[in-house]
C-alpha cells in the first residue's frame, strides 16, 4: 500500500473518494446499476484509504500525518493532519458509508424514489465533508468542510420537495447555516487571541495567557453556539424535523455523519483548542456537564411524548449525542475515552434503529409505533436487529451501549467533587431510555395487531437486510472486542497524548 | 464489575417487564401525558424564537445597512414614544414606514451567473495578494 499511495498523501486521496465517485455518478446518472457501483466502489476505496492509515498513527505514537494543501493565511494552512481521534471520526463515517450505499440501493429503488442520481451525488458531498471535518488539521479547515457538509444535506432532507420537506430543509440551513456564523467568529477570534487555528494536543498553549478569563467563556460559548450540529438543547429542533429526508440520509447523516461532526468538533475545542487543564481552570467542564444533563434528560422525556419512530429516535440521538458531550466535560481520562469511544458505538446501534424503521416503511408504509402491533413476528430479523440497538441505548448487555455506561460512570467517579453526583443522572436517563424503547419493542413481538390489511408483510430486500444484520452484529461484537477496527487502541493512543488530563 | 447503578437499572427492567406482563399497559403513564402537554409546549415555544432568530438573521442579510437603519428607527420610536407629541410619534412612524419599504425595493438581487462571476473575482484577488506576499 506504501507503494501505492505515499502516506503523507492518503488523507488528501481518501476525502477526494467521495468527491471523485460523485462526477462518476453524475456521468452514469441513466444506468443506475452503474452509477451504484461507483457508490459502492468509492466508499470501500475511502474505507481502505483511511484503515491504511491506522497502523501509522499507532505505530507512530500519536504523531499525526500531516498534508498541507495551502497556507490560507499567515500562520493558518488549509490542510490536514490525521490523529488518533480524527481517524475514529473517519473509520465509523467511512465504514458505515458502505453499509448504508447498499442499503440506500434497496431503499430507493423499492419506493421507487425520484432524482435518484441527485440523492447519490449529494450523499458523496455529504460524505467528503464528514470525512474533511475528520481529518481537519485546523479550526480554518474544520470550518470549511463544516459548511460543505451542511449544504451538501440541504438537497438530501428537501428530498421529497413536499411543502414539509421544503420547510424541513430551510429550518436546517437557518439552524445550521446561523450556527456556522457563530462558529466561524471564534475561529477568527481564536487566531486573533493565538496567532494559529491549528489543533494542538492538550491545548494551543499561549490562550490562556492571551486572553481573559470572561474572553475565554464568551469564546467557547461562541463554539457551542457554532456547533449547533450536536443538537444540544434548546438549538435541538433541527433534528427531528429533519427526519422527513429519506431514511439512509436520517440513518448515517442524521445519525452519525453530521451530528457526529458538531460533537467532534465540542471534543476537539475541549481537547485541542483549550485543553483540559484551561477547561478545569475556568470551570467550564462543570457548565458543560450541566448543559448535556439537562439535553439527555430532556430529550428522553421528549422521546416519551413521540408516536413517530423516526421522531422517537431522533430524541433519542440528541440525548446520545450530549452523553459525549457529557464524556468529555468530566475532563477525567475515562469520561474522555468514553466520549471518543461513544462516537462509533453510537453509530453503529443508532445507525441499526434507523435501518430498522427504514425496512418498516418499506414493506409496510408504517411510520408509527403505535401501528407496529405484531410486527415482530413479520419481520423478526429487522426486530431482533431493533432490539439489539434498543438494548445498546439503554446501556444494557450483550451490546456497545454498556461499555460506554461503564466508561461514563467511571469517568464521574474519577472526576469527583460534583461530578460524582453524575452517575445517578446516567441512571435516570437509562431508565427513561427502557421507557421508550422497551414500548417498541413489546408492541412489536407481543401487542395483537387489531384487523388484518390482508397483504402478508415479510422482511425487506436483502440489500437492506444485510447491513441490518451487520451493524448489529458488529453492536454486540464490540460488547466482547471494543479493539475492532482498532477502536480502543485509537482512543487509547488519543487520551495518552492528550496531557494534562485531570484524574 | 458491577456498578452501584446497575442492579437498580436491571431492577427497573425487571420491574417494567413484570408490570407490563400483569397489568399489560406500560409503566408511568402520567410522565407520557406530561411529556405530550406542557414539555411539548415548551419545545414549539423555544422552536418559535430560534426560527425568529434564524428569520431575522436572513432579514438583515439581506441587505444589511438598510435593516440597522430600520432597527435603529424603530427602538428610538419606541424609547422617545412615551415623551414625544403624538405628532412627533406620527411623524416618527412615517418615516420608519418609508424606510422598511425601500428596503423591500433596494434588495440587491444578482442573478446565479454574476454571483459566480463575483466568487470567481474574489479568489483571483486573493490569489493575486497569495502571490504578491510569496514573492
Amino acid at each position: 500500500m506504501e507503494q501505492l499511495i505515499p502516506i503523507p498523501y492518503r488523507p488528501l486521496l481518501a476525502i477526494l473518494c467521495p468527491a471523485i465517485g460523485s462526477i462518476f455518478i453524475v456521468l452514469f446518472g441513466k444506468r443506475p446499476n452503474i452509477r451504484e457501483s461507483w457508490t459502492m466502489l468509492a466508499s470501500i476505496a475511502q474505507f481502505l484509504i483511511v484503515f491504511s492509515m491506522v497502523p501509522i498513527v499507532i505505530g507512530g505514537n500519536g504523531e499525526p500525518i500531516k498534508y498541507t494543501l495551502f497556507t490560507a493565511f499567515p500562520s493558518v494552512d488549509f490542510g490536514f493532519s490525521v490523529d488518533a481521534f480524527g481517524l475514529i471520526f473517519a473509520i465509523t463515517s467511512s465504514f458505515l458509508w458502505i453499509l448504508v450505499s447498499s442499503y440506500s440501493i434497496g431503499y430507493m429503488r423499492s419506493l421507487h424514489e425520484h432524482a435518484q442520481t441527485r440523492y447519490y451525488f449529494c450523499f458523496c458531498w455529504a460524505i467528503f465533508g464528514a470525512v474533511g471535518v475528520a481529518l481537519s488539521g485546523n479550526l480554518f479547515t474544520m470550518f470549511v468542510f463544516y459548511e460543505i457538509l451542511t449544504v451538501s444535506t440541504y438537497p438530501l432532507v428537501a428530498h421529497d420537495q413536499t411543502p414539509e420537506a421544503l420547510f424541513a430543509g430551510r429550518k436546517y440551513l437557518a439552524y445550521l447555516l446561523t450556527a456556522g456564523g457563530f462558529f466561524l467568529a471564534a475561529v477568527v477570534i481564536t487566531y486573533y487571541f493565538t496567532g494559529t487555528t491549528d489543533f494542538v494536543t492538550g491545548g494551543i498553549p499561549n490562550l490562556a495567557s492571551e486572553a481573559s478569563r470572561t474572553a475565554l467563556m464568551a469564546l467557547f460559548a461562541l463554539f457551542l453556539l457554532g456547533f449547533m450540529k450536536a443538537a444540544w438543547m434548546p438549538f435541538h429542533s433541527w433534528l427531528p424535523t429533519a427526519m422527513v429526508a429519506p431514511t439512509p440520509v436520517s440513518a448515517l447523516l442524521h445519525a452519525v455523519a453530521v451530528v457526529k461532526a458538531g460533537v467532534f468538533g465540542i471534543v476537539r475545542v475541549v481537547c485541542y483548542i483549550y485543553g483540559v487543564d484551561l477547561m478545569h481552570g475556568l470551570g467550564l467542564g462543570l457548565v458543560l456537564a450541566c448543559l448535556a444533563t439537562f439535553t439527555i434528560i430532556v430529550a428522553n422525556l421528549f422521546a416519551l411524548a413521540q408516536d413517530n419512530l423516526k421522531r422517537r429516535l431522533a430524541y433519542s440521538t440528541i440525548n446520545q449525542l450530549s452523553l459525549i458531550i457529557f464524556g468529555v466535560a468530566l475532563l477525567s481520562p475515562e469520561g474522555i475515552e468514553g466520549a471518543m469511544m461513544h462516537i462509533p458505538f453510537h453509530g453503529f446501534m443508532k445507525i441499526t434503529l434507523f435501518m430498522c424503521a427504514g425496512a418498516i416503511i418499506v414493506v409496510s408504509g408504517k411510520k408509527n409505533i403505535s401501528e407496529m402491533a405484531g410486527i415482530g413476528k413479520e419481520m423478526p430479523v429487522t426486530m431482533i436487529a431493533f432490539t439489539i440497538g434498543a438494548l445498546g441505548m439503554c446501556a444494557l448487555p450483550p451490546t456497545a451501549g454498556y461499555i460506554t455506561h461503564h466508561f461514563f460512570v467511571h469517568g464521574c467517579e474519577e472526576a469527583g467533587g460534583t461530578m460524582s453526583f453524575f452517575p445517578y443522572v446516567l441512571l435516570i436517563a437509562a431508565i427513561l431510555d427502557v421507557m421508550y424503547f422497551f414500548p417498541i419493542i413489546y408492541t412489536a413481538f407481543f401487542a395483537k395487531s387489531e384487523g388484518s390489511s390482508g397483504s402478508k408483510i415479510n422482511e425487506a430486500p436483502l440489500f437492506m437486510l444485510v447491513p441490518i444484520a451487520i451493524t448489529a452484529t458488529v453492536s454486540i461484537i464490540f460488547f466482547f472486542y471494543p479493539d475492532l477496527f482498532h477502536i480502543s487502541e485509537l482512543v487509547e493512543t488519543a487520551v495518552s497524548s492528550l496531557g494534562g488530563v485531570h484524574p | 464489575m458491577i456498578l452501584i447503578d446497575e442492579p437498580l437499572m436491571y431492577a427497573f427492567v425487571a420491574f417494567w417487564i413484570i408490570w407490563v406482563a400483569v397489568r399489560r399497559k406500560e409503566p408511568g403513564r402520567w410522565l407520557i401525558k406530561f411529556c405530550e402537554g406542557p414539555l411539548m409546549t415548551f419545545a414549539r415555544f423555544i422552536d418559535f424564537y430560534v426560527m425568529r432568530m434564524a428569520g431575522f438573521f436572513v432579514w438583515v442579510s439581506k441587505n444589511p445597512m438598510v435593516a440597522l437603519r430600520i432597527k435603529e428607527k424603530e427602538v428610538r420610536l419606541k424609547v422617545e414614544k412615551p415623551v414625544i407629541t403624538p405628532k412627533k410619534a406620527e411623524e416618527y412612524e412615517r418615516g420608519l414606514e418609508e424606510v422598511r419599504i425601500r428596503y423591500t425595493k433596494e434588495l440587491p438581487r444578482l442573478s446565479l451567473g454574476a454571483s459566480i462571476l463575483l466568487i470567481l473575482l474574489f479568489f483571483l484577488v486573493y490569489l493575486a495578494m497569495y502571490l504578491l506576499t510569496v514573492h
